[in-house]
């Protein structure tokens, strides 16, 4: 199985023509979704994922297989894909059940182009659930990665394992007036089942502290008047995503890491 | 050209510095002593890692003079068991050097015992060769070793030595060459032996080293022609049952060692029926061992069994670094079949007594050989030893080794048992699993322990190194993890075992001794464990009684209050002995268990009245009087009771603005909203939240926090604390409004205790505030703590404390979806066709 740069940018086209072809089955699978979880599916945002990579190296073998484990995030899923193929390892997706009708489409569509050009096995995908042994698993894999589900992999008992945030969230409010503002975020995260804590410690050091330390958090929404305090969170958070008086889930620009 | 001689000198000047183990232990002599051999290749590691670390591919330059002299030194200490032509073989290899019969200017010599091990490296040695010589033949012809190049005939003498020339290496013996043993054939044939034939085929340099001397060996040869002739005259073959037959196998594949022990068929006059492997030759296993009877006495049976096993080797080709585990393996199953043969031929034998010590001691030395075989490598005793210490020191796991290997190999001694129970704790549980089985060892090491693991007692127990009695004395002494010990109580008889010994009175000896408060704790758990759980409501009564009955000094307020809360007597107790007040007063103070809060408002108990009353406190703030309004009645049939309650709270200033108004859109939110289901992910109004409590444990306690609005919720079935903030509180405007967005931590009893002083800030000993960075630091850190936040509360609740939970998605929804995936498909090939 070899993947050159000319392959991978028929694969590009070829995805990118099969989402707008099968627009309206993601579409419906979207409206099945919405009956669960409030998250409409932005098929542009798919293709300008697909547009920002490119093939990392020409030669390299395809050698190792990765499971990865995250909540279902189609968005999540096109990025797993891009980077399996631009990285050359296998990867078997373990998907929760977040917008479980786009992500099944999604996950069909890109296996189905796969397919094409004897890549069947590069992408595979199971819906999580509680009978599969992970730890037995590991054995035969170069790792489990772990996208956002943190108590999960605390109890992932292997050493061949790599976590990632995946919008894990912090929310900082010291404004009366944002009262509305904090609660719309909030219900937003639940309604979309992204990961946020409203925390109202006053000792601000502390707080910072506490969330530099945490590598589980990887985003920090604070709503405040005070410059002292905006100073404080953008100069003092480190490495983390920092949103003052912004909305970080505008534009599903989830935060997206090399994963493999 | 390739050279063709070569001295030792030459030979360790050439040979580079590390040879692989299993090279440096191919060089030594089968019969070495094993002990001789660890001291040789200590000697050489030590020199290696003195004076040269080069590796073998820059040999030649790599070799100082000191090392060289080293090596002599060694070399001449050692050489009894060194197999010289073996050490040039290796050296050959290793150097890509052809090695050339000095005898025949066309033949090569490759020692045997690298035919048997080194198969790869022989062919491409042999190749090699081939493509240098014209002519690859052996001028001893008969001397024929089975296909390794196909057509081509090499000499498989042992040893490589010209007797004649001048090439003699010191300390290695000589070999009688064919036209000796053509010369031993003239004598047979003299004798009129028609056996003689065979000798044309028989490798004499292999009885040589069979039996303990060359003469011996000869005598031997031509005793055992004549005892086989006589054997000849008799019926030659019996029905063979498969165990014999594969007997046969093995012992055919001595004969090519052993050839003279063949036995002939019918066909006597023709030699080509000897021919070896030939379809027309028969064996007979128990003529063989007769005929073997009278000159084993001469037998090195050490020798013997470990050419057979080698002989194995051949046939089944294993590759190098495997051989010498199946070598052994092979060998031990080999030495029992001989040993079976051999007993039922010896009975009539004078030396049979002798000859079975011998035999056992062989055998001993067998297996003890086997013991010393791990990873496919041998170690040393000490090397042993430093290996169990990193398991001991927890370096290395037991997982890399297999049971047998760790119980029967490694046997840790009592100070590395020691070691690991405090260095390793995971390979100790280990040890304890695969079935240890010292019960005065592991005794001893947890007797001197302050620290005693309950999870590892559970082991013990149930690999029976400790019976109930020993379990709860230590079990007192552990730190008290209930985890595992729930198992126990699954089988009956155990659970019946430790209800027996578990007493009401040693329980209130604990419980009345202060210096003994932990141990009373541990106590009262296994006692419920055992005792109380799972029994209807007037059993519990008895053992009630049972336990009252003890001391009159149970019967204060305080002690009752304690061992209800301990779940030793059922509230029925406090009714009976201290009537609704005392139901009131735990009711109060967080401590009346909900499922019990619900059954006592059923029956009467605690009426609506007397609840009324408790409300209308003063000095109890609004935020504490919703918790227990809540905690207790949050199941719908109470809606009518709640609201009368919450009604009956003067200056309510609760501000209700959590999610109930997205469910609902109620601008004037009811103060009890509609649960809802525990599978929903949203649970964020307080009824759901205290139902979810009740589905994971009825008989869950609520301890509030005043200052800060967070409550500790104790569920004692499970071992578990939950810390969910209730209320925001604003200190500076006294208000106070639901708590929704603070994330909930779940820790384990064992992480709890530990840490309580630390989460829990108490002013004058009464539970005030929680500690979050606290929190923070043991849901990042801690096992035993987990951090649930909101968004999925419920199901990431239920997958905490393992319950399914309904998928969000209905089954018609899936079918569904998986439809659609199904059409992706279906499209793709009508646009191809």
């Amino acid at each position: 199985m070899d993947i050159s740069s000319n392959i991978f940018e028929k694969i590009k086209k070829e995805l990118k023509s099969e989402i707008s072809d099968n627009e309206s089955i993601l579409l419906k699978a979207n409206e099945i979704d919405l009956g669960v979880v409030k998250k409409h599916i932005n098929l542009e945002r798919i293709t300008e994922i697909i547009d920002s990579y490119s093939l990392e190296e020409e030669n390299k073998k395809l050698t190792n297989t990765i499971a990865v484990v995250y909540n279902g995030n189609p968005y999540v899923t096109i990025n797993l894909c891009m980077q399996s193929l631009t990285s050359k390892n296998k990867i078997i997706l373990f998907y929760d059940d977040f917008m479980l009708g786009v992500n099944s489409v999604l996950i069909a569509i890109i296996q189905n182009v796969l397919k094409e050009y004897k890549l069947d096995d590069l992408v595979l995908a199971k819906e999580l659930s509680k009978n599969i042994n992970f730890e037995k698993l590991a054995n035969q894999l170069s790792k489990i990665v772990v996208i956002g589900k943190s108590n999960f992999y605390k109890k992932l008992k292997i050493d061949n394992k790599e976590y990632f945030p995946s919008n894990n969230a912090v929310l900082y409010c010291d404004n009366d007036e944002a009262e509305e503002v904090k609660n719309a975020i909030y219900k937003y995260s639940m309604e979309t089942q992204e990961e946020l804590e409203i925390v109202d410690d006053e000792n601000l050091e502390n707080l910072i502290n506490t969330i530099n330390k945490d590598e589980y958090i990887n985003t920090i929404i604070v709503l405040t008047k005070n410059n002292t305090t905006k100073d404080i969170f953008s100069k003092k958070i480190l490495e983390k995503e920092v949103y003052i008086n912004q909305n970080p889930y505008k534009d599903e620009k989830i935060k997206i890491y090399k994963y493999f | 050209m390739a050279k063709t001689k070569y001295s030792i000198k030459d030979i360790l000047e050439n040979v580079g510095v590390l040879y692989p183990f299993e090279y440096i232990s191919s060089i030594c002599k089968y019969n070495a002593e094993e002990k001789s051999i660890t001291q040789f290749i200590e000697g050489m590691n030590r020199i290696i890692n003195t004076y040269g670390n080069y590796g073998y591919k820059n040999p030649i330059n790599g070799i100082s003079d000191k090392f060289f002299s080293e090596f002599e030194k060694l070399y001449k200490k050692n050489s009894d068991i060194i197999d010289v032509p073996s050490l040039i073989f290796i050296t050959a290899i290793q150097l890509g050097i052809d090695i050339k019969d000095p005898n025949a200017q066309d033949s090569l010599y490759i020692p045997r015992v690298f035919l048997r091990k080194e198969r790869e490296n022989a062919n491409e040695y042999i190749r090699r060769a081939l493509e240098s010589v014209d002519t690859v033949l052996c001028t001893n012809e008969g001397d024929v070793i089975e296909a390794l190049l196909p057509k081509v005939y090499l000499n498989p003498s042992k040893y490589y030595i010209e007797e004649n020339g001048a090439t003699k290496i010191d300390n290695t013996k000589c070999i009688p060459n064919y036209e000796q043993k053509m010369r031993l054939l003239e004598i047979v044939k003299d004798q009129n032996m028609d056996f003689g034939y065979l000798l044309k085929y028989t490798h004499l340099e292999d009885l040589e080293e069979i039996f303990e001397y060359p003469q011996i060996g000869k005598a031997v040869m031509l005793k055992m022609l004549e005892k086989a002739k006589k054997i000849n005259e008799k019926p030659h073959l019996m029905e063979m049952t498969d165990e014999q037959k594969q007997d046969f196998y093995y012992l055919r594949s001595i004969s090519k060692d052993i050839r003279v022990l063949q036995i002939r068929d019918n066909s006597e006059d023709s030699p080509n029926i000897y021919v070896d492997g030939g379809t027309k030759q028969k064996y007979d296993v128990l003529d063989f061992m007769k005929v073997s009877k009278d000159v084993r006495i001469y037998l090195d049976l050490k020798k013997f069994m470990i050419i057979t096993a080698q002989r194995q080797y051949e046939r089944h080709g294993n590759n190098l670094s495997e051989f010498t585990q199946n070598q052994i393996t092979e060998l031990n199953d080999f030495c029992a079949r001989v040993g079976t043969i051999l007993k039922e031929t010896e009975s009539d034998d004078k030396n049979s007594k002798d000859y079975a010590e011998e035999f056992e001691r062989v055998m001993k030395n067998v297996k003890n050989l086997n013991k010393h075989f791990l990873y496919g490598k041998y170690y040393t005793s000490e090397e042993i030893r430093e290996l169990a210490n990193l398991f001991s020191n927890g370096i290395r796991s037991l997982d890399e080794l297999s049971k047998d290997e760790i119980l029967e190999k490694i046997c840790f001694s009592f100070s590395e048992i020691d070691k690991m129970y405090d260095k390793s704790p995971e390979n100790f549980e280990k040890l304890l699993n695969l079935g240890y089985t010292n019960k005065d060892v592991i005794k001893k090491v947890i007797s001197n322990k302050e620290n005693i693991k309950a999870n590892q007692l559970v082991i013990m127990y149930m690999q029976n190194l400790i019976d109930s009695k020993e379990f709860i004395d230590f079990y007192l002494q552990s730190d008290g993890n209930f985890e595992n010990t729930r198992i126990l109580r699954e089988d009956e008889l155990k659970r019946k075992e430790f209800e027996e010994i578990l007493t009401e009175k040693q329980l209130i000896d604990l419980f009345l001794n202060i210096d003994k408060k932990e141990e009373f704790e541990k106590y009262s758990k296994l006692f419920k464990l055992f005792k109380i759980d799972g029994k209807e409501l007037s059993e519990q009564a008895e053992i009630a009684d049972n336990i009252l009955e003890q001391s009159d000094d149970l019967l204060q307020n305080d002690n009752m209050f304690r061992l209800y809360n301990l779940g030793l007597i059922p509230i029925d107790k406090i009714v009976d002995y201290m009537g609704t007040d005392g139901v009131i007063e735990l009711y109060k103070d967080g401590k009346l268990k909900h499922e019990d809060a619900k059954r006592m408002y059923d029956s009467g108990i605690l009426t609506t009245d007397s609840l009324v009353k408790l409300l209308k406190e003063p000095k109890m703030e609004d935020d504490e009087k919703l918790v227990l309004i809540y905690s207790a009645f949050s199941e719908d049939k109470y809606t009518e009771l709640r609201n009368l309650l919450i009604e009956t709270i003067s200056k309510i200033q609760i501000k209700n603005v959590s999610t109930q108004s997205r469910k609902n859109n109620n601008p004037n939110p009811n103060p009890t909203p509609n649960p809802i289901a525990t599978s929903n992910r949203y649970v964020t109004d307080p009824c759901a939240r205290w139902n979810l409590m009740a589905k994971f444990d009825p008989n869950y306690t609520v301890e509030y926090c005043k200052r800060d609005g967070h409550a500790i919720i104790h569920l004692p079935s499970l071992d578990k604390h939950i810390i969910e903030k209730i209320f925001e509180k604003d200190s500076k405007t006294g208000t106070h409004k639901w708590a929704y967005g603070r994330a909930t931590y779940i820790i384990d009893e064992l992480v709890y205790s530990e840490y309580e002083k630390d989460i829990v800030l108490k002013d004058d000993d009464k539970t005030e505030a929680i500690d979050r960075n606290i929190l923070v630091k043991l849901g990042k850190e801690k096992e035993g703590t987990e951090k649930i936040v909101h968004s999925g509360w419920g199901k990431k609740m239920c997958e905490a404390f393992d319950i399914d939970t309904e998928s969000l998605y209905s089954q018609e929804q899936r079918d569904e979806i998986h439809k659609l995936a199904e059409q992706v498909e279906k499209s793709k090939k009508m646009i191809f066709e």
